[in-house]
């Protein structure tokens, strides 16, 4: 029989583990809103955050805290390279989804073999950017282990984040008013070009950052830019019908959570299969999403 | 003049196609050539779901490697005789095919994709947990070999019959093309509810479409399991079915040669950048990765249009005016670049 | 007479919005009848619902008898309702004779298999089914543009296209959206000429359009829509003189 405190435990575990999945969703919200293509290589960004905080911390010594930040911002603006020589190209020569699909996937591939070809196949340590992995921290009262205190303090601060920009600033504003729709944003005079930038920006950042949480149970290794991870992401986002954040992240808490009680109650070896099904279940059976409070307001 | 040209280049092809193999004295190359035809025979499929219907599949492998597993696991566990073996596996491909058909009923291609990849991954996390049948990630070894006149296969004989097979599913499609099957599957791609208008009912191209492309690639799974000999579950993730993809369209989506171009040369790509350099093992697969992406950014029409239209400039007979016969060609080459069911 | 097409209290709710409330309308066998009333007064919706493209929110549509309400959209199409779109619909991956080919779908008897192998029989039903496209081509004044693609035709041509699409179903109710909507006075003169030969050949026709002339030289029976309710039927003449369908017309931006 499950303890109280086990059931809080793998209530924690599943949440906060579920909230990096909701970036990676956030990660596919964020360009579907804004130029209705999904980015297949959404989770590619997850992976390079990490080795490139491996690789600025152990390999060139700089200290934890700034390796973070430097790996965050060139995810950044990694988002504008797959905008400019990605997006851009693919639509100019006429390329429809189905070409950036493609092109996306096969992105997905280059990084893995790049990776690989530079770092091996195998897992590295991931330095103690959370603290040490066998660390717990008290909460309410229930031990709670370090690393996923760390996932909800930092997503719940990025989302507060997220909130305001998009709620209570002008940019915020500009962003709602392009995904609702491109033409009327362009007659109010909103610059529909700086929007698209933000918003690639925007996409591969946070998933960045969701790969630098999930490092200490990950570690740095090619399983993070891989399709098994890559799949909650999309997950997350289609709970939330693809268009809604808060969905999204919701989406990937439901999921983290579902996850953690099937290894406890079922078997591990499927507990890959959940999020397969829950696309595969949401999207036969409401494919508008079923946290989705976005497009129902319209 | 011209025409005598077409006959001689196409005389030429043939015979180089069949002396291949007989003149090819590097083992591996040909084994090699034969995984090509193998990617080629799925990837022909992809072009007619994709190309012709209008319905995106990123699961691709799953039907690999459903029609892969069920045949050797016939033929190995229970003694069935190979060709019933492969049958039956294509079978199995089939009613898949038919099952992850369903959602497209409703669903837009994009968020078909999703529901693809995941049927995919299930197939691959079943292969790889239902262990005691499959082998788990430890393989599948000891399938039997296609044997001949009681001798086992060697490397020509698969050549022969892969390409074989390959042909007559160039031959079916381009009869299916030119039928009323293929006019319902352009008009389910081109625009549904004028379809339907048309007494075309959408969900039965879909299942058709669907399965015909698992049938095609059980087929190719199945093959390939007896060729190889033994099945790991690496073959069979997510990125394969990508790669999939992306033959299918680097040859040409709208082109019955797509699947041909894009999986053969799509195959032999990394191994031609398998060149002796110390250090180099690392990077083949990414130059032929990035090589990928380039076509898809700068030949989003794929290399079947362009051999399709040197060709025609090649042979073009001047001031010849098209007859009726020449009317139910499609001409895919002037047709928009936008899917009305991708957009 | 003969009632072909009969609806019973058909009602269709969009959101708050009643397109088509309660309306029962009758067509006979042979007859051409016109659906007129302002902008978005609920006649593509009611042409929609005959067809089969969208379900009725509620009340029934009987054609020949038999109740098809609920029906897909092909099966009806197959039944023997053929249609054109408001916004000209063509398959423009598929040449001029192949867009008809494609409504002579069930007409042919071939199977997978006589397709695969390219059989006599797949090659006789081609030849046979190519034959009576370009005859309907030739019915409509477009065999000569049969090898080329939709985009093509100029506009009046692609209308035409469609509706030999439309006939190439033999169907024995032609469903028309605004057929000589947007057409240049030449193609205007063609359609005319097509709709009066389409009478005489007997095709039973249920056709939607704005410009009144057309009206009055090819409908012999109207029926008026006005916020999703007929207001008013008959023949035109009398119509014409209706005080609702004047108010109804004068309340939006057209006049009879
Ligand atoms: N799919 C739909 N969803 C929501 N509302 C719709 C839909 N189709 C039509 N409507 C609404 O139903 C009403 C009737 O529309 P309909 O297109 O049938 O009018 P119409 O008489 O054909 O107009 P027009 O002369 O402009 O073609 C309009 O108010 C329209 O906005
Ligand atoms: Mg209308």
């Amino acid at each position: 029989m499950l303890g109280l405190t086990d059931f809080i435990q793998n209530l924690v575990a599943g949440v906060s583990v579920g909230l990096t999945y909701g970036l990676m969703g956030l990660g596919v919200v964020f360009l579907w809103q804004s130029i209705n293509r999904i980015n297949f290589a959404n989770i590619s960004s997850a992976m390079l955050s990490v080795y490139l905080f491996f690789l600025f911390h152990t390999w060139l010594g700089l200290s934890m805290l700034l390796s973070a930040v430097l790996a965050i911002v060139l995810v950044a603006v990694y988002g504008l390279g797959l905008r400019y020589l990605l997006y851009e190209p693919i639509t100019k020569r006429g390329g429809a989804r189905l070409e950036f699909v493609v092109a996306t996937l096969m992105l997905t591939v280059f990084w893995l073999t790049l990776i690989i070809a530079m770092f091996g196949g195998m897992p590295r340590r991931f330095p103690p950017l959370f603290g040490d992995a066998t660390q717990f921290v008290r909460f309410f009262g229930v031990g709670v282990r370090a690393i996923y205190f760390y996932m909800i303090v930092v997503v719940a601060v990025l989302m507060t984040l997220l909130h305001v920009i998009l709620r209570k600033t002008l940019m915020g504003k500009m962003l709602r008013a392009t995904a609702q729709s491109k033409e009327t944003a362009q007659l109010m005079g909103i610059n529909v070009n700086l929007t698209a930038n933000l918003a690639f920006v925007m996409s591969t950042t946070v998933v960045g950052v969701a790969g630098l949480l999930l490092g200490p149970i990950y570690f740095v290794s090619p399983v993070l830019g891989g399709g098994a991870i890559g799949i909650k992401g999309f997950a997350a986002a289609v709970m939330g019908g693809l268009v809604d954040p808060y969905g999204a992240i919701l989406g990937g808490v439901v999921l983290g959570a579902l996850e953690n009680f099937s290894t406890l109650f079922i078997s591990s070896a499927y507990r890959d299969v959940i999020s397969f099904a829950v696309i595969a279940v949401v999207l036969v059976w409401k494919p508008t999403g079923i946290f989705n409070w976005t497009s129902k307001k319209e | 003049m011209r025409k005598r040209l077409k006959l001689v280049m196409i005389l030429v092809f043939l015979g180089a196609v069949l002396y291949y193999p007989l003149m090819e004295e590097n083992e591996y190359r040909l084994f090699v050539m034969n995984r090509g035809l193998i990617h080629a025979i799925l990837a022909s499929g992809l072009v007619f779901l994709t190309g012709f219907a209008g319905q995106i599949s990123l699961g691709q492998a799953g039907f690999y490697a459903i029609g892969a597993y069920t045949s050797a696991i016939l033929s190995t566990s229970y003694g069935v005789p190979i060709p019933l073996s492969i049958i039956v596996g294509v079978i199995f491909s089939v009613v898949a095919g038919l099952v992850v058909s369903v959602p497209s009923f409703n669903l837009k291609a994009f968020f078909l994709s999703l529901v693809t990849i995941a049927f995919g991954l299930i197939v691959h996390r079943l292969i790889v947990n239902l262990q005691p049948l499959t082998g788990g990630t430890n393989g599948f070894f000891g399938i039997p070999p296609m044997r001949w006149a009681g001798s086992m296969f060697t490397s020509n004989m698969h050549y022969y019959l892969f390409l074989g097979i390959l042909a007559a599913t160039v031959v079916s499609m381009y009869h299916i093309k030119r039928s009323y099957l293929g006019r319902a599957m352009f008009a389910i791609n081109d625009d549904e509810t004028a379809a339907e208008s048309c007494g075309i009912s959408a969900r039965k191209a879909k299942v058709f479409a669907f399965a015909f492309s698992g049938a095609l690639a059980g087929l190719a799974g199945a093959l390939y399991a007896h060729f190889a000999g033994f099945l790991t579950p690496e073959p069979f993730v997510f990125f394969e079915s990508s790669r999939f993809v992306g033959m299918a369209v680097v040859g040409g989506l709208r082109h019955l040669w797509g699947g041909v171009i894009g999986g053969i040369g799509l195959t032999l790509l990394p191994e031609t950048l398998r060149l002796p350099y110390a250090g180099w093992e690392n990077y083949y697969l990414l130059l032929a990765s990035t090589i990928t992406i380039l076509f898809v950014v700068f030949l989003p029409r794929g290399l079947g249009d362009l051999a399709s239209k040197a060709l025609d400039r090649l042979w073009k007979v001047e001031g010849a005016t098209k007859t009726l016969k020449d009317a139910t060609v499609v001409d895919d080459s002037e047709a928009g670049a936008d899917d009305a069911s991708l957009t | 007479m003969q009632v072909l097409l009969e609806t019973k209290g058909l009602t269709k709710q969009f959101g708050g919005i009643i397109a088509n409330k309660n309306i029962n309308l009758t067509v006979n066998k042979g007859t051409t009848t016109g659906l007129i009333g302002p902008n978005g007064s609920g006649k593509t919706t009611l042409i929609n619902q005959v067809s089969g493209e969208l379900p009725a929110t509620s009340g029934r549509t009987f054609f020949k008898g038999e109740d098809i309400t609920g029906y897909s959209a092909n099966k009806i199409a197959r039944s023997g309702i053929g249609r054109t779109f408001q916004r000209i619909r063509l398959f423009h991956r598929l040449t001029v004779v192949e867009n008809v080919l494609v409504a002579r779908r069930h007409f042919f008897s071939a199977n997978v298999l006589d397709i695969v192998l390219n059989t006599r029989r797949n090659r006789r039903e081609e030849r046979e089914q190519l034959e009576h496209a370009m005859t309907l081509l030739q019915r409509l004044g477009i065999e000569s543009e049969a090898g080329k693609l939709p985009t093509a035709l100029p506009y009046g041509k692609r209308r035409a296209l469609e509706i030999a699409r439309a006939l190439a179903l033999e169907p024995e109710l032609l469903l028309l959206d605004e057929p000589a909507a947007g057409m240049a006075k030449e193609e205007y003169a063609d359609i005319v000429r097509i709709m009066e030969r389409l009478k005489e050949q007997g095709i039973t026709m249920l056709l939607v359009e704005h410009t009144m002339e057309f009206i009055r030289r090819v409908v012999d029976w109207v029926y008026v829509l006005n916020f999703g309710e007929v207001i008013s039927q008959g023949v035109f003449g009398d119509v014409e003189q209706d005080e609702n369908v004047i108010k109804a017309y004068l309340g939006g931006d057209e006049t009879l």
